[in-house]
């Protein structure tokens, strides 16, 4: 899958709400200022005026009588009012008389007042000029447009810890999750935090999309995993079966000569290695052409299955292995047993076959082995071996069968 | 003898033998005008044998009524017989209501209590405060009349009015709240009224002080560069409207003509030497004239009977240069000693029917 990078809608919506807060912002503060600016300047030129109205009598009154000491505290009086920055008076004598910041006295809101004579309103005393204190005006403007920005910035920044918080968290929660490693995001189900007080939204109802997907996918992820261990077990069992029935004869549950051919090298290998001893007995039925013959196949299969379980029967269970050669011929393989020992053996198994008739339908079948019993040399080939067993077993038919004859008998020629 | 001679002696300040008065002295105590009253009324108090004791406000009016507690204030034997005192600002009615309380009885001079709204808190003298014996006052618009008369005879006099000009003046008053002041003003508006010549261009208020004249003048000689009359409220004023005219290179006397009143002793040099060219005054008397009233009083000559009980009495005198030369001759240097005050008394003339304190008969003849 490609990467592609991806964009959070929350924080897109940030950051589109922040520059447009931020635009806002500043159009309300501009907007603001310049009202604000207007506002102030016409209750400024209102307050100057008011302030000259109800001053102008008593100056005109103080420049008609003559009193400069008076008239300088009138403008003083006047000139700490908060919005006036300068005062100029001008006497009709030509005296000036001025108080506060002489820089303002051209300012463009100043304003001229006639001082009327109070006797004579038509005659002109001099004139009052007020100047604004801009000084004054600038922090009614700056106050009001701080005052705006700050309240809708306040406003913004609380839209976007809303949107962080409400979306762009849970959001992030999600994308975390969804892109997290699929044995993460199997092994856990998503959980996304939100308020306390929160109530179901859309979000919501997606992480709840994602808990009950993760919870069908991992039930069915069960039910397949037990599906493949049944499956698994089934296919176990066959290989089993037949790895069984490769190397047993199907008929009396012999090893066959296949598996014999391949494990007798092992087992000449171990007994070179390990100085062991290894013999090997060869069987024949006697006679076994009449009892077919005779009883037909059937008993003859009997015959073969009932002579085999006396020889798996009186051999050594895990170590000694019975092997169906072929006809009714059988070879026991015996590991760590010296040629007297296996005598032993094959004397033990003639004796019992020889006791143990077969019984088929209420009639007994008297069966007798010959049995020929080889040593193993050591760096033999196990053709030569076999030669050898073979060579005994055939002395024990032509010495009159129902008999052990070993190898240690070298007279026996071949 | 001569031992219960000298007893006498040693009892005479403690006894009440010799009539006590107190005067609350509204002025300022190195004022010309102030310190003449007191060193008349000490001439009058040493001629009628009463103990004066003289305290000066120093024009700060509200301490009056400090000073009449402090008074009232005082063991019995240590009050005065009499407190003199004025209205000056309107404190003389909580002066006049302590001092009833305290027994002591007063005359108010200077100033009585004409206001309205005071007079409906004080009443009349006698009634709501029996030990209020009443008011000397000078009739202060004689002051401004006689100034303002003579100041415009000098003005046509010197031929301003041969083309049928009328003589433009400008008047320099105290103040808008003392009664004097606007008396004097008054009497000055009436002159001007009668004379039909005189323009009175406008009246300012210099308050009776000699720089706030100088400062304001320049004011109205811009104002009205025709100026030929300047009336003044006091002496001071005068002066201080002089030294104005005088740095526009103008010579008082001359090319301005002023007046003033008070008889200081720069004010009597300044019209001999015709830099004023009237002046009026005498009233700087009343405080010595009402001593002789309280005199009679304590000797049982009530002003009541035949005064009545606010007196307003003609004081002022207009000076000729010549009545000046002879003023300084008298009493220069507030010697006022040579004035026989016992011959104001009623109790020592029994013959006289009414008080005479016009300051004519002062020059008219020694002593």
């Amino acid at each position: 899958m490609q990467e592609q990078a991806v964009q959070s809608v929350a924080n897109k919506l940030i950051k589109r709400i922040s520059v447009y807060c931020v635009a806002s912002v500043l159009a309300i503060g501009v907007v603001e200022g310049w009202y604000s600016w207007r506002h102030h300047s016409k209750e400024f030129d209102q307050g100057l005026k008011l302030i000259a109205e109800s001053q102008l009598p008593l100056l005109a009154i103080s420049v008609w009588e003559a009193e400069p000491l008076v008239i300088q505290r009138q403008l003083v009086q006047i000139s700490q009012q908060p919005a006036i920055g300068y005062v100029r008076l001008r006497a009709d004598i030509g005296a000036v008389f001025e108080v506060g910041d002489t820089a303002l006295h051209d300012h463009p809101n100043a304003r001229i007042f006639n001082l009327a004579q109070p006797y004579d309103r038509e005659i002109s005393l001099g004139t009052l000029e007020l100047a604004p204190d801009p000084s004054v005006l600038y922090y009614e403007v700056g106050r009001s447009v701080v005052v705006a920005m700050l309240g809708y910035g306040i406003l913004c920044l609380l839209i976007i810890v809303l949107l962080k918080r409400e979306v762009e968290r849970p959001l992030r929660q999600i994308l975390e999750y969804v892109g997290a490693s699929p044995d993460r995001r199997n092994s856990q189900s998503l959980v996304v935090a939100r308020g306390q007080d929160h109530r179901k939204d859309e979000i919501d109802i997606v992480v709840e999309g994602f808990q009950s997907m993760h919870k069908e996918i991992d039930k069915q992820m069960r039910e397949l995993d037990a599906e493949v261990a049944n499956r698994t077990n089934a296919l176990q069992s066959a290989m089993e079966s037949i790895q069984q029935l490769s190397i047993m004869d199907p008929l009396t549950g012999c090893y066959n000569r296949r598996l014999f051919n391949e494990r007798i090298m092992q087992e000449a290998e171990r007994a070179d290695r390990y100085q062991r001893a290894l013999t090997l007995v060869f069987a024949d039925i006697d006679f076994f052409k009449r009892v077919n013959d005779t009883h037909g196949h059937l008993v003859g299969d009997q015959a073969l299955c009932h002579v085999s379980t006396i020889m798996r029967r009186e051999t050594r269970e895990s170590v000694d292995w019975v092997v169906r050669y072929g006809g009714e011929e059988f070879l026991l393989v015996l590991p760590e047993t010296d040629q007297e020992q296996a005598i032993g053996t094959a004397e033990r198994v003639r004796a019992a076959i020889a006791a143990e008739p077969l019984l088929v339908r209420g009639q007994t079948i008297a069966l007798s082995c010959s049995f020929g019993v080889a040593q193993y040399q050591p760096d033999e080939s196990h053709v030569a071996w076999l030669e050898r067993v073979d060579k005994c077993l055939y002395a024990a038919k032509q010495t009159g069968r129902n008999r052990v004859c070993a190898w240690e008998n070298r007279d026996i020629q071949i | 003898m001569p031992l219960v001679l000298a007893a006498w002696a040693l009892l005479l300040p403690a006894c009440a033998w010799s009539l006590s008065v107190a005067f609350i002295n509204p002025g300022k105590s190195d004022e010309a005008y102030w310190v003449t009253v007191t060193q008349a009324m000490r001439a009058a108090a040493s001629k009628l044998d009463i103990v004066l004791e003289v305290t000066y406000l120093e024009r700060d009016h509200a301490k009056a009524v400090d000073v009449a507690r402090d008074i009232a204030a005082r063991p019995i034997q240590r009050r005065p017989d009499y407190v003199l005192l004025g209205n000056e600002s309107g404190f003389g009615a909580a002066c006049v209501r302590i001092l009833d309380g305290a027994g002591v009885p007063v005359l108010m001079v200077f100033s009585g209590i004409s206001d309205l709204s005071q007079r409906k808190l004080s009443g009349a003298p006698r009634e709501k405060y029996k030990l209020w014996l009443g008011s000397l006052e000078p009739r202060a618009d004689d002051a401004g009349y006689v100034t303002a008369k003579a100041l415009i005879e000098k003005g046509r006099a010197a031929g301003w009015t041969a083309k049928g000009e009328s003589l433009r003046m400008v008047a320099l008053s105290g103040d808008k709240l003392t009664p004097s002041s606007l008396l004097r003003a008054q009497g000055m508006r009436r002159a001007v009224a009668e004379a039909g010549d005189v323009v009175l261009e406008q009246e300012i208020f210099s308050g009776f002080d000699r720089a706030r004249a100088a400062e304001q003048m320049p004011w109205l000689l811009q104002r009205y560069p025709k100026t030929r009359l300047v009336w003044a409220g006091n002496d001071l004023m005068a002066f201080g409207a002089m030294d104005a005219v005088r740095s526009r290179n103008l010579i008082p006397g001359q090319d301005v003509l002023f007046s003033g009143i008070n008889t200081s002793p720069h004010a009597l040099d300044a019209l001999r030497s015709g830099e004023l060219s009237a002046l009026a005054g005498g009233h700087f008397m009343l405080g010595a004239w009402a001593l002789v009233l309280v005199y009679d009083h304590h000797h049982g000559r009530d002003f009541a009977q035949t005064e009545g009980l606010e007196m307003v009495q003609p004081m002022f005198s207009l000076f000729s240069p010549q009545q000046a030369a002879r003023f300084s001759q008298l009493y220069g240097d507030g010697r006022f000693d040579a004035i026989d005050f016992k011959r104001f008394s009623k109790f020592h003339n029994p013959q006289l029917k009414r008080y005479n304190f016009e300051f004519q008969q002062l020059l008219g003849r020694k002593g």
